[in-house]
């Protein structure tokens, strides 16, 4: 006899011997007989003049009609199984008790409802947010944001934002916003931030995974831009700003050090600092109206800057970029195709080298999400991006507050000259992730896994690709390089 | 071809393979294979005995013996929090996990139940009244004005005199306070979330009246308008604030609350009166478990039949926050005895509106369903959710998201899991529908004008919505268990029954046929030999008749004799032109004539 038929000959032995029966069997709905029989009602039918029911006569509370129901006992075989199952279930249900003990103590102390104040929907002008963001260069880290709504007027804004993740990244900005009429603004900014294992490979797009060093980047900047409003969708941005830029080496448990693999080659701005001041203008057509779930609408920048160095070094340099943003209404409600391109070039003037820390560099925005921050580096970048959106869960409203899936391809390099630009040099990322939108303040964060030939990258983030440029000195963006 | 020999504990290349001929199996996999048949056979052959009470010639239970006096149990205040975490999360992980419930699940295959069937069922099927549920319009014929009248007709607060504030809240969404009437009544009153005047309001009376006539016991609910000069503060009035502390209430904390709301046409405000109940409340009753110091509390939530049916009324009703805060015990004196009774309340959240507004999402989906998220993730996007097609009424802006189409009953979700919701069977499906179905139009018309809807074609609206809807949830539990029901055996021996798809107008159009066939039967419910079926067009059949009088010789019902089986066994099939139903078997005490017991 074969396997199989053995199997199936007994267990359909045995399921003849329970008998199919069982399954249908009514239940032993009554495990205590009802009391005797003493009053009245203990004949054949009901006294008459009880009301009457579909089923006949219905008769009134007595002892003949009432019976105490209890719980209908475990069979044999489900005791059987029960007992190795409480005894695994065990660990599990002890930590959940004791977590919900915890949890309740903690709510009849109003800590929770206290915190879920301070971080949810604020409904004053003064609020507290803590930052999580894990993944990339920067590894797992947190921080406060506080904002004040109605700093020195009903219009005027201040964000207060720090950070520190495990690999040593500290990052502080400062930015104020001030309203000034229906359309225009003031933004002042301010920044430091240090990052003691930013990656070096060399500069251009055949820089080599090999060839990975790392370096300890200091930045700081202050600022101010203007924004004055043409129309609705349609704005000028002039700003100036002062950044300071160092690259000195990192500790040792970072290595190998840039100062070891490039010895003797060692890329322009290396252990040196970089002062200056840069001005420019943008010009911005934005019809997208929202930053959480936009369905519909784009955005249009076109940006030129110019730096000066302060250092005394003669290094000065335009900027020019441009960045189209079109979101697409797909077949089915709240899903969008989220397309992106942009191209930014360094220019330099007279013959001075670019401190390799103020060239163009896969770093927020410009992501090429398969591969970790600073992979690559030189004085063009561009890129093509896009994600199709769907959404996965909804708090109350399909427009809401909720969550959105996307799956995003990333492609796009650096390049030296306009010869380099090739489908040979372009790297490619793709993967996914999940978009948190709040119902009042848009997006929030994501969580996304790209991939490229190199490695993949997990990214935690309060920030996205995507309409990036909505957030300017006031979100505290970085202004090195200058995008 | 030569069997191969294993040699005892040896494995995977000495086992045979498919298609090699007089390969034998290896002793220690038969063994266990004939482990688990045996472990099957036991486990289902001897529960076999068990499953089914034996006949008894007695009356039927119509009373559940739980209102013995007993001490007041402790009050129960469950964080709201902690319970919706545990609701959503580590409940469906335990009843996914549990082995009781695995194996059942297979047996699922054989027809069986994925749980043990209720425990507070009689021989008939019914739940019995208790401190739970009342028996009303599933069992009575009920005018449409006893079912609009609910519990005390709503009678809203007396108005010789101004009404005087309490208590008050404005944690929540909506803000609301309580009133004393001048008959020292107190009520509590709630309102409309801004910008939907009527939905809530008329949403909580229209479910009251429902849940009343169904059998809950439930507040009485009603609407009302006032003005401001209907109102005054009384002394010492505490204010609940948003952060939970509470302090004296002032005048101008009443004049907050009124400026929140919307108001009528005339500036008269809508409220939802809700009348404060008789006895001391201990706290909201757990879909889970028992009330432990509660020694008439003997049967675990779950497992009550009219909590598991209370899942496919609340579908109908779209009655989504059936979480345990929306429930109270009331410990009550009755007759001198002190007992526990147990309440569902606040039905603002129904037929599509909300506290805090409608939302089209409830009752399609928990608040949080994994895998609902993960088959989104899958899908890519290519599916669309059924409730993002949901719109509300054209130009009604009294009713929320409540649509007839796409509604399907049983994938109904309230905002949270429910342990008893998750317990229903095909029978209280059925036990449940019998009473949905029971409202006809006329109910349903009579209930809606208790709303007081200021446009009425929101009344009218509201009325084909609900009889739509009740019309899919009988049709849903209708296919699955015949609804043949209501046996009754006259004294000429006619067997006659209702078939309540053809009589509440479910099956319109099907042609219907029935069928019954008799066996004598034992009080352990084992039959003899099965008489010939006997057609016919009208759900009724003659004991006495040729065929029957083959099979059992004479039926002789209503008198005793001890040379034949105790019992009488029919099957009662129906048939609407997709062949036979399943049967439903009606037993019959030879003795007394009576039926004592009803299988489905």
């Amino acid at each position: 006899m074969t396997h199989f038929a053995l199997k199936r000959l007994l267990l359909g032995l045995a399921l003849m011997a329970a008998g199919p029966g069982v399954w249908l069997a009514p239940p032993s709905a009554i495990a205590e007989e009802p009391a005797a029989q003493t009053d009245s009602a203990a004949t054949a039918r009901p006294a008459m003049g009880t009301p009457a029911s579909f089923w006949g006569p219905f008769p009134e509370r007595a002892d003949s009609v009432t019976a105490a129901f209890v719980n209908q006992r475990s069979p044999a075989w489900e005791k059987t199984l029960l007992v190795p199952y409480w005894i695994v279930a065990l660990p599990p249900r002890a930590a959940t008790a004791g977590l919900g003990i915890g949890f309740r103590y903690l709510d009849r102390h109003r800590v929770i409802s206290r915190v879920g104040r301070l971080l949810g929907p604020r409904t004053g002008p003064f609020g507290v947010l803590i930052n999580v963001r894990a993944g990339g260069l920067t590894g797992f880290g947190g921080g406060v944001t506080i904002l004040h709504d109605k700093f020195f007027g009903p219009r005027n804004r201040m964000k207060l934002r720090t950070e520190s993740t495990t690999r040593g990244t500290h990052k502080f900005t400062l930015g104020i916003r001030l309203r000034r009429g229906m359309l225009d603004q003031l933004e002042l900014g301010a920044g430091y931030r240090v990052q003691p294992n930013t990656q070096f490979f060399g500069i251009g797009p055949s820089a080599r995974e090999e060839d990975k060093s790392r370096f300890t980047q200091e930045q700081s900047w202050v600022g101010t831009a203007y924004t004055w409003g043409l129309a609705e969708s349609l704005s000028v941005e002039t700003g100036v700003a002062f950044s300071a830029v160092g690259a000195r080496g990192s500790d040792e448990e970072y290595e190998p050090l840039l100062s070891e693999r490039f010895a003797g080659r060692l890329p322009p701005g290396y252990r040196d600092r970089s002062d200056g001041f840069s001005a420019s203008v943008a010009l911005r057509h934005d019809t997208t109206g929202e930053d959480g779930r936009p369905e519909r609408g784009g955005v249009r920048r076109a940006r030129v800057a110019y730096f000066d160095a302060t250092d005394g070094s003669d290094v000065s340099y335009w900027t020019t970029r441009g960045e189209v943003e079109q979101f697409v209404p797909l077949w089915l409600s709240h899903r969008a195709l989220a397309l992106r391109g942009c191209f930014s070039w360094i220019e330099p003037i007279g013959d001075s080298e670019i401190p390799f820390q103020r060239l163009m560099t896969n770093d927020e925005p410009d992501l090429l999400r398969g591969y970790r921050d600073f992979r690559w580096r030189d004085r063009g970048f561009t890129a093509l991006s896009a994600e199709y959106r769907w959404p996965i869960w909804a708090d109350r409203t399909a427009d809401g507050q909720g969550a959105d899936a996307y799956l995003l391809t990333d492609l796009g390099q650096v390049f030296g000259s306009r010869e380099e630009i090739s489908l040979e040099n372009v790297t490619t990322s793709f993967g996914g992730g999940l978009r948190i939108v709040g119902s009042r303040s848009g997006f929030l964060g994501r969580l996304e896994y790209a991939r490229s030939v190199e490695e993949s990258v997990i990214r935690l983030r309060a920030d996205q690709v995507f309409q990036f440029t909505r957030n300017g000195l006031y979100h505290g963006r970085n202004p090195i390089p200058i995008r | 071809m030569a069997a191969i020999r294993s040699r005892s504990g040896s494995r995977g290349n000495r086992r045979g393979s498919p298609g090699q001929v007089g390969a034998t199996v290896p002793p220690r996999e038969s063994a266990r294979v004939l482990a688990l048949a045996l472990a099957v056979a036991a486990a289902f052959g001897p529960a076999r005995a068990h499953a089914a009470a034996p006949l008894r010639d007695a009356l039927v239970v119509w009373h559940d013996d739980d209102r013995h006096d007993i001490a007041e149990p402790k009050g129960r205040d469950p964080d709201l929090v902690w319970t919706g975490i545990e609701d959503t999360a580590f409940q469906p992980i335990g009843r996914l996990t549990h082995p009781g419930r695995l194996v059942r699940r297979i047996g699922t295959a054989f027809g069986g139940d994925h749980v043990p069937a209720a425990a507070n069922v009689n021989a008939l099927d019914e739940a019995p009244n208790s401190s739970w549920f009342t028996n009303r319009i599933g069992v009575f014929p009920m005018t449409p004005d006893e079912a609009a009248r609910g519990p005390a007709d709503g009678a809203p607060p007396d108005r010789s005199a101004p009404w005087t504030v309490v208590r008050a809240k404005t944690e929540g969404v909506t803000p609301g306070f309580s009133i004393r009437d001048a008959k020292g009544v107190v009520y509590f009153i709630k309102f409309d979330p801004p910008g939907d005047l009527g939905t809530a309001s008329g949403a909580a009376v229209i479910s009251q009246r429902i849940f009343h006539a169904a059998g809950y016991n439930v507040p009485d609910d009603g609407v009302t308008t006032f003005r401001r000069d209907e109102l005054v503060l009384g002394d010492n009035v505490k204010i609940t604030l948003p952060d939970g502390t509470k302090r004296a209430m002032t005048e101008a904390d009443l004049e907050a609350i009124l400026a929140r709301l919307d108001q009528n046409a005339d500036g008269s405000w809508r409220a939802i009166t809700s009348r404060l109940l008789t006895g001391k409340p201990i706290g909201p009753f757990d879909y889970r478990g028992r009330r432990k110091d509660d020694p008439n509390d003997r049967i675990n939530h779950e497992d009550r039949r009219e909590l598991r049916g209370l899942r496919l009324i609340s579908a109908w009703l779209n009655h989504f926050d059936t979480k345990q805060q929306n429930s109270l015990d009331m410990f009550v004196e009755e007759g001198g005895r002190h007992s526990v009774r147990h309440h569902l309340i606040d039905f603002a959240s129904t037929l599509g509106s909300g506290a805090s507004g409608p939302s089209a999402r409830y009752g399609y989906e928990y608040s949080l369903d994994p895998p609902a998220i993960a088959g989104r993730i899958l899908a890519l996007g290519l599916h669309e959710d059924a409730w993002r097609r949901v719109r509300r009424p054209t130009g009604l802006d009294e009713i929320g998201y409540f649509v007839s189409d796409p509604f399907d009953p049983i994938e109904f979700k309230p905002l949270q899991p429910n342990p008893a919701f998750a317990n229903l069977t095909d029978r209280d499906s059925y036990w449940a529908a019998k009473i949905v179905s029971a409202f006809s139009d006329a109910h349903l018309e009579a209930i809606v004008a208790r709303a007081e809807y200021q446009n009425p074609e929101a009344a009218r609206t509201m009325t084909r919505l609900l009889a739509a809807r009740r019309d899919k949830v009988a049709q849903y539990a209708f296919d699955r268990v015949p609804p043949l029901d209501f046996f009754v055996i006259d004294s000429s021996g006619v067997l006659a029954f209702h078939d309540l798809g053809a009589e509440r107008g479910i099956y319109p159009s099907a042609r219907n046929r029935y069928r019954v066939r008799a066996t004598a039967a034992g009080a352990d419910r084992g039959t003899g030999r099965w008489s010939a079926w006997v057609e016919s067009e009208t759900p009724m059949t003659r004991l006495n008749s040729g065929e029957f009088r083959e099979a059992l010789g004479e039926p002789r019902l209503g008198r005793p004799d001890e040379h034949r089986p105790p019992f009488l066994a029919l099957e009662c099939e129906v048939d609407r032109g997709a062949g036979w139903s399943r049967p439903v078997t009606v037993y019959i005490a030879r003795a007394s004539a009576r039926i004592v017991a009803v299988e489905r």
